[in-house]
């Protein structure tokens, strides 16, 4: 399939101060949207723990008598529950925000090894061009025959409850309180894994079409080394580009996670994820919908402000690109 | 053209077998005891043993491959290590029901994206063009499963307009597909507008402006032709986005196609039926991707597919 | 209300009709209507109908569709003829004779033979076939032998005409006459086994009142009426059954008529139900014949001190359970559910007593409580449910029980196997309506093995074995009840188990569909049920 690629206007990057397209990129409306969507997500999530007076992630499936009714059904907004509880008694609103931190966690870091995947395989196939090319581009077009979540779903099922230890048993870290599980490892490497080849033939197309330009040609001929002419010209001006995908990829990701949590084989309880709520809230809903509702939401507001800043971006950086 | 369609057909077919090796890599090299999951939970070394013979565990991992594609050359994707019934068979059992919800799911969108996409390119920068454009991205930011829960919630189960789940009649399909609509259709909606607006400026269109066509013959007969052939063949490489979504429709909907299956096989541990699925979606993305690229380069020779 | 389980012993010729004529006693002031059709719908795939292969809830009451055998249940736990015209058990207990009903037909107009039976349990023994009832049939005379490649034939089964079946057990058995009533002992034509052989599972026939219209795996089945089945079950002309959808959907599906039952419905789906009066008539509980019991390994420190087993006892509050488990539940006071019937007025009973316990654990010598871990299958969540509870009831009296989750498989293997597991919670559902479904095969210490032992608790009393092997071989049902009594006494003073709940099912059913009542065996019976025209 060919790609539809406009020359865009020689935007330097590396010499661009601090004027030119920097701020112009933030006065669109769209991006700014976006953007306060989810800067106001990613504060919520780090400022978890202080928000929610209920510290849901001590104990292991703790059940919370306190936050259920007699019947043992949830309760509804009501008293400190903004959002009612879920069906182990649990505070809806403090899931959902714990939820976040999952959620961003994960998606940016599946995102970042996508386009640390699908830079290094595009920017190869397309500056060396040849049969590294023609090589990598198979490959790539094998990795998308199969559906993406096809793949995350049978990797992430095959894994679910083996005994993986892509690295020591050691390294628990405590990152932002959150501790990083072996099941949040996995899930973001099988996501990243899936969704590196949609990036390719992007990235492919716009370095193969700057190779040609004026002033690359001429750093080859003044004898720039290969790695020196891709940091200092390719890849500042392919990095529009690189944005935009960076942003509708985490979005892609994000909903990943959320479908791979709602099927169960995302990351295990008792994280809290929107994903596995929603399917935790499901034999629930019709007497308590909050619970379902309120993830369901908060993933919409995520997705979206993620796709609003790659449209607002491309709008923005790369007007012409109808892909 | 010939030349193209045998070269065409060539890497299809290496490309297939690629994903052949590449799904059985991938869903044996997992770790965890296939054996056990397939003897069951009581099962004594010797049982193990056996089934552990009966499949070939036990042999290096090439010689299995070599099995594998043996196999498959003959048409036999293996039998489920849960029922016994053969791959292939559960697979096209359940095709036509996915198909039948694609379709219909395809025609929905396409009867929204359409009008919607002419529509914004026709009142770009309105108000009216910012405000779709926003309901577009929208729609594309909200999770299938949880659409469809709502949708099946609201429409069917509260207000009775639709049944419930399964598929026992077409007007099962129609909340199924309308999700599936609304979940690709934004994306569709906002391509023909960027197509239509291009097309829209190009010199053809001013030709036949300058000629005194009428502006709704303009749009709907030159320009959106010529819009819509991009989205073919995007329409061809979304075929993988869209199989996604097919999986949760089909789980939250009960409808009995190839998406729970994939899901109920992995569930299981079901190795052949996983590989099975993976590799029948993988053929379908392959074979759409084919149709689309031939087709393409028929409506419009100047264009020349790199690979 | 449940009665005891009367059915005399040696040499008792019962010549009682089948069922039918009592079923929906208390109900029946509206006669059945025959016609419509069932809409079912099941969650996962039906993994088998095979009368020797399927043995769980989902299946099973399908199976009794399309297969019967000498015997049934009525509407309790008695059993009654239903295509045998008559039996006979000899003196010593060893030897079953059976006549069968004349008239009675495969769904292929074949007339059943008395071979067709000694064909079935030969297929069942067969360790090809992988029946999980093998052991039920062990008991009889040459089925080891058999098993075991020695011998062609059962020697203890005979048909020595067309219409007579003989079965020789090697030792009296009193509960082998429910094995005879389970859908293991079903009849299956033998020319069709032969001929189809695994592909049977596509072709079934038998002898029950409906027949395999069509099966698409994983999406859906299909019933018939038996044109030859000549009993008075079955008053609808079909059943359909979905496959493959979750509760939360087909409890939506009910409620818009789409389907006619949901088994198995979800706490909160009962739960609702049960709160909405308008839909509270919808919600049958079923007590289902099962125990959940917290185990306690008394081969391992600290459990193997009585005192403390007994403080475990005492420091559990069992009415705070019930509601864990939605309310749908009833509380244990000992292993034997009440429902299969059973009663035991003697039992020691342990009511909640957080003081005694903390004083027995003092005198037991832990002043200060002790360490453990308490392990659990995580699949289910009633069990992590119970675990949390039990693990909250223990931390009050000083005891600090470390929550070990695993998959079933895991769970299985550990707690089985000898020295692993200090303690744990498990559940476990009846065979067959008799106590020593629970109270031989889970606390016989003559039962303990390495691995794959079903007394997790390591439980080796020998005046308890002793009482529980007397009863085995009795075959008088008042002697049986007392020797019973006097085992599960003793086990409750001993205490290697905490029983916790006897879990009801709540099942959902569709107003216009009739026959519904409970089962403490078969759960519900679809040939029972009628709709409303």
């Amino acid at each position: 399939m060919a790609d539809t690629v406009i020359d865009h206007p020689g935007v330097d990057f590396a010499r661009a101060g601090r004027g030119g397209t920097g701020p112009a990129v933030f006065r669109h409306r769209l991006v700014r949207v976006g953007a306060a969507i989810v800067l106001f997500l990613g504060l919520l999530a780090l400022a978890a723990p202080g928000l929610t007076r209920f510290h849901i992630l001590k104990e292991p499936i703790q059940q919370d008598q306190k936050g259920l009714d007699a019947d043992g059904m949830p309760l509804p907004h009501s008293g400190g529950y903004l959002l009612g509880t879920d069906n182990l008694g649990r505070d809806v609103l403090s899931r959902v925000i714990y939820g976040a931190r999952v959620s961003l966690t994960i998606g940016t870091a599946a995102m970042l090894l996508a386009v640390f995947l699908g830079l290094a395989v595009g920017l190869m196939a397309g500056f060396y061009g040849g049969k590294l090319d023609l090589a990598l581009m198979r490959f790539t077009e094998i990795n998308l025959s199969i559906p993406a979540i096809l793949l995350a779903i049978a990797f992430a099922g095959l894994m679910d409850g083996r005994q993986l230890h892509p690295y020591p048993a050691a390294w628990h870290w405590h990152f932002l309180d959150l501790q990083l599980k072996r099941g949040m490892v996995s899930l973001f490497l099988i996501i990243g894994f899936v969704c590196w080849p949609g990036m390719v033939r992007v990235i492919r197309a716009q370095v193969l079409a700057l190779r040609e330009r004026e002033f690359v040609q001429a750093a080859r001929a003044l004898g720039a080394s290969d790695a020196r002419v891709i940091w200092r010209h390719i890849l500042p001006n392919i990095l529009p580009t690189v944005l935009v995908l960076a942003a509708v990829n985490t979005a892609n990701t994000i909903l990943l996670e959320a479908g791979l949590s709602y099927l169960g084989i995302g990351v295990p309880p008792p994280t809290p994820t929107w994903g596995g709520m929603i399917a935790d809230g499901q034999p629930y809903f019709v007497s308590a919908p909050l619970i379902v509702i309120a993830p369901g939401v908060a993933i919409v507001l995520t997705v979206l402000a993620f796709n609003l800043i790659g449209r607002g971006l491309q709008e923005t950086l790369d007007p012409h690109r109808t892909r | 053209m010939l030349n193209r369609l045998l070269t065409r057909l060539f890497w299809s077919a290496v490309t297939l077998l690629a994903t052949s090796v590449l799904t059985f890599f991938l869903v044996n090299a997992v770790p965890g005891d296939v054996a056990r999951s397939i003897a069951g939970a009581k099962a004594s070394p010797e049982v193990l043993q056996q089934v552990r013979e009966k499949y070939h565990l036990n042999d290096p991992v090439l010689v299995r491959l070599g099995h594998y594609l043996v196999q498959l050359a003959r048409g036999d994707l293996g039998h489920s290590f849960v029922t016994d019934q053969s791959v292939s068979e559960a697979i096209l059992t359940r095709f036509p029901t996915t198909a039948a919800l694609c379709v219909t799911g395809l025609i929905l969108w396409m009867l929204a994206a359409v009008p919607l996409g002419v529509l914004m390119a026709k009142f770009r920068g309105s108000w009216f063009d910012r405000t779709m454009l926003v309901a577009a991205t929208l729609s594309l930011s909200l999770p299938a499963f949880w659409l469809a829960r709502m949708l099946q919630y609201w429409l069917a189960f509260r207000l009775g307009w639709f049944p419930v789940a399964g598929f026992r009649s077409f007007a099962h399909l129609l909340l199924p597909a309308a999700t599936l609509a609304i979940i690709s259709g934004g994306y569709y909606a906002l391509l023909i507008q960027a197509n239509m607006m291009e097309v829209l400026n190009a010199p053809c269109i001013a030709a036949a402006r300058a000629k005194g066509l009428s502006e709704t013959a303009i749009l709907f007969r030159h320009a959106l032709r010529n819009a819509l052939i991009p989205v073919v063949t995007v329409l061809g490489t979304d075929v993988a986005a869209l199989l996604g979504g097919v999986i949760f429709t089909e789980n939250v909907f009960a409808l009995p196609g190839i998406g729970t299956l994939a899901v109920q096989s992995v569930f299981n541990l079901d190795v052949p039926m996983i590989m099975g699925t993976v590799l029948f979606s993988a053929t379908l993305v392959v074979s759409v991707n084919l149709v689309v690229d031939l087709l393409y380069q028929w409506i419009d020779p100047r264009i020349k597919a790199d690979y | 209300m449940k009665r005891w389980l009367s059915f005399p012993a040696a040499g008792l010729l019962l010549g009682i009709a089948v069922a039918s004529t009592t079923h929906g006693g208390e109900a029946a002031t509206m006669t059945p209507k025959r016609g419509g059709v069932l809409h079912l719908a099941q969650p996962s795939e039906i993994r088998s109908l095979d009368p020797a292969i399927a043995f769980d809830s989902f299946s099973i009451p399908v199976v009794h569709l399309l297969f019967r055998g000498l015997l049934d249940y009525d509407n309790a736990t008695g059993l009654v003829l239903d295509q045998a015209k008559d039996w006979n058990i000899s003196s010593d207990g060893k030897i079953y004779t059976f006549h069968l009903r004349s008239g009675v037909r495969f769904a292929n107009g074949r007339e059943v033979e008395a071979e067709d039976y000694v064909f079935a349990f030969e297929r069942i023994l067969n360790p090809q076939t992988g029946s999980p009832g093998e052991t039920y049939f062990l008991g009889i005379l040459g089925a080891r032998e058999f098993v075991d490649g020695k011998a062609p034939h059962v020697i203890g089964l005979r048909a020595p005409d067309k219409t007579t079946l003989v079965i020789e057990l090697k030792e009296p058995q009193f509960t082998f006459r429910y094995v005879l009533a389970m859908t293991f002992a079903c009849p299956v034509p033998r020319e069709v086994v032969q001929q189809y052989g695994t592909e049977f599972q596509s072709h079934l026939v038998g002898t029950g009142p409906y027949r395999l219209a069509e099966w698409r795996r994983g999406i859906s089945c299909r019933l018939q009426r038996n044109t030859y089945y000549q009993g008075p079950d079955g008053f609808v002309d079909g059943v359909e059954i979905m496959i493959g959808c979750d509760d939360t959907v087909m409890t939506m599906m009910l409620e818009r008529g789409e389907i006619d039952q949901v088994p198995l419905a979800s706490p909160a789906q009962a739960a609702r139900f049960k709160r909405d009066p308008g839909l509270r008539s919808w919600l049958t509980l079923v007590d289902a014949a099962e125990t959940d019991y917290f185990f306690m390994n008394t081969e391992m420190k600290p459990f193997d001190d009585a005192q403390v087993r007994q403080a475990v006892n005492f420091a559990i509050d069992r009415e705070r359970l019930l509601k864990l488990a939605g309310g749908f539940a009833t509380v244990a006071h000992g292993p034997v559910p009440p429902v299969i019937p059973w009663s035991n007025p003697g039992l020691p009973r342990y009511d909640f007593n957080p003081e005694k316990a903390r004083a027995l654990l003092r005198e037991a010598g832990f002043p200060s409580g002790f360490k453990t871990e308490l392990w659990y299958s995580g699949d289910q969540p009633i069990f992590a449910r119970l675990a949390e509870g039990v693990q909250q009831d223990l931390r009050q009296v000083g005891i600090q029980a470390e929550l070990r989750p695993a998959n079933f498989t895991a769970f299985d293997a550990k707690v089985t196997t000898r020295h692993q597991v200090p303690c744990g919670i498990w559940g476990w559902f009846q065979d067959y309506p008799d106590p020593s479904d629970f109270l031989d095969v889970l606390l016989n210490g003559e039962r303990i093995t390495e691995n794959e032992c079903n007394n997790t608790a390591f439980y080796n009393n020998p005046e308890v074995n002793r009482y529980l092997d007397a009863a085995a071989k009795n075959l008088d049902p008042g002697e049986r009840t007392r020797l019973f009594r006097q085992a599960e006494n003793l086990i409750m003073q001993d205490a290697p188990w905490a029983p916790l709940i006897h879990e009801q099912i709540p099942v959902l059913y569709h107003p216009r569909v009739h026959g519904t009542e409970p089962h403490p065996v078969w759960l519900w019976r679809y040939e029972h049920m009628w709709l409303d025209p």
